[in-house]
């Protein structure tokens, strides 16, 4: 569910109340990104598909931050992640949770709100997914 | 091509000195490369300056103050490894015989605190993403999850850091400490603590290069360097690395290409200076350089390998952490360092053995620049 508006309508958006995490896949290679770029970084193609990615994944690797770095609104301690989605697309992403983070874990995105200046404003963060739970 | 010599190099200490210009910072630094060089400035024919946070075109106000002989200089911003582009720079407007003297000088006054890596408004940054240690601090996750290395191995490079850079009186921190000191300063970003992280800095430094050809009319050989080969380039795209991925495939790739170019194998190298930002850094860059075989850089430095009379000495000066990080200075300032080692004018740090072969790795946001040299 919405609970603010998103930070950058770039990254994802609300359809039908729904998370819709933007992503792009390169016509001519496959290669696939989120935040969608508009051309291909592995080939250079400048034909490029918007989709939709999954909102499940996994670590890669990650770290606790404990010191806020400047401009962020993320309040420390909190995980920064290298997270690979099952659609293929690797990023950065934050966890609001510390506990428990290992390399290869499963994860699940989110939106949760974040107070800025104007308002709250709505940032992708990720949670852990428990053992067991996770759907292959 | 032209073979070209470093004849001298200089340094302002490296440190917090609020009240002093860039000017105050670059004059004893480029009065020192010049004297070192035997080189009278009326000789420069063309000047690169590396800087970050100057205001524009700053470089002209710190080479003119030498004197206005009307000569090109160039500024070049290139994030931490500025010094070294502009000295990659002005090394290839001499090996193409544009030139015979050129000079490099490296200047920068920071704010303390975590520095910005990007636009202050873009969603990555409000998402605490842009965090200066972060990518050491993953990279390092990921090489105790591989190789079983323990944050107590990373804290040992601080350890050493720190005492070189005792021996360094151009250093700013020049304590050593101790393993616990390094453990219990607060942790940044897991497992790296503060004193596992390079500070910000005031600082220069400045070289003066030459042909060959030219180099006899200011001094002799025997204070000379050749540089032996150069390596840049940036973050190519990468396929999903998986599991077993390389953790710095641009440093694997341009080792590669210095090796070639200068003729030489790790095996030959008798002294380093590799970019420490943050101490996991250390580890990644010997072992993709194959310093070190995989998966044993950490042991291996925390045991003394790389300390000044091991088997690889690096960051005999104090590297980035002790010695300092004034971005646009550090890249020329590792050099400078080279230049005294293999003259054998290190002092108290000096390498023992007569080191013959050196090579610098400098790099962050504005990519990777790499050097060899030869005495
Ligand atoms: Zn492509």
């Amino acid at each position: 569910m919405p609970t603010a508006e998103p930070i950058d309508a770039n990254v994802f958006t609300f359809e039908a109340d729904e998370l819709c995490i933007k992503a792009a896949e390169c016509a001519a290679c496959g290669a696939r990104f989120h935040p969608p770029r508009q051309y291909c970084a592995r080939c250079a193609s400048r034909e490029m598909r918007a989709r939709v990615a999954d909102p499940a994944g996994k670590i890669e690797t990650f770290t606790i931050v404990h010191q806020r770095p400047p401009g962020s609104l993320v309040e420390p301690p909190y995980t920064l992640a290298d997270v690979q989605l099952r659609s293929g697309e690797r990023f950065s992403c934050v966890s609001l949770d510390t506990a428990g983070m290992t390399i290869g874990a499963s994860v699940q995105l989110r939106v949760a709100a974040f107070d800025t200046d104007s308002g709250p404003r709505a940032g992708l963060v990720f949670d852990l997914v428990p053992e067991g739970e996770a759907n292959a | 091509m032209r073979e070209v010599v470093v004849l001298g190099g200089g340094l302002h200490p490296f440190g917090r000195f609020p009240e002093k210009s860039f000017v105050d910072l670059t004059r004893p630094a480029i009065r020192e490369a010049l004297d070192d060089a035997g080189v009278p400035f009326q000789a420069v024919q063309i000047a690169y300056c590396g800087r970050v946070n100057a205001p524009m075109g700053t470089g002209l106000a710190v080479v003119n103050e030498f004197g206005l002989t009307g000569i090109p200089i160039v500024n070049v911003e290139q994030a931490c490894s500025s010094s070294s582009t502009a000295f990659r720079q002005a090394f290839w407007a001499i090996e193409q015989g544009l030139y015979d003297v050129a000079l490099v000088v490296g200047f920068e006054k920071m704010e303390r605190g975590m520095i910005k890596m990007a636009a202050q408004d873009s969603y990555g940054v409000q998402m605490g993403q842009s965090v200066a240690p972060a990518g050491y601090a993953r990279k390092a996750q990921t090489y105790m999850h591989r190789h079983g290395a323990t944050p107590e191995m990373f804290a040992q490079i601080s350890v050493k850091s720190h005492k070189n850079g005792s021996l360094n009186p151009n250093a700013q921190y020049q304590k050593p400490v101790t393993i616990e000191e390094v453990l219990a300063s607060r942790m940044i970003a897991s497992p790296i603590t503060l004193l596992q992280c390079s500070p910000t800095s005031d600082g220069a430094s400045a070289l003066v290069l030459a042909s060959a050809e030219q180099a006899h009319r200011y001094s002799s050989p025997d204070r000379w360097m050749t540089i032996a080969g150069w390596a840049s380039g940036t973050e190519a795209y990468e396929e999903d690395p998986g599991e077993e991925g390389d953790l710095e495939p641009t440093v694997t790739r341009l080792s590669a290409d210095l090796y070639e170019r200068a003729g030489i194998a790790p095996a030959d190298i008798d002294v380093v200076q590799v970019h420490d930002a943050f101490t996991p850094g250390e580890v990644f860059r010997l072992e993709a350089m194959g310093l070190v075989s995989e998966g044993e850089g950490a042991r291996f430095v925390a045991e003394g390998g790389a300390d000044i009379d091991g088997p690889v000495p690096v960051n005999t000066d104090g590297g980035l952490i002790s010695r300092g990080h004034p971005m646009g200075a550090t890249g020329a300032a590792q050099i400078v360092e080279i230049l005294r080692q293999l003259r054998g004018e290190a002092g108290a740090r000096q390498v023992p053995g007569e080191p013959q072969v050196g090579v610098c790795h400098n790099s962050g946001v504005g990519g990777v620049n790499m050097h060899a040299f030869k005495k």
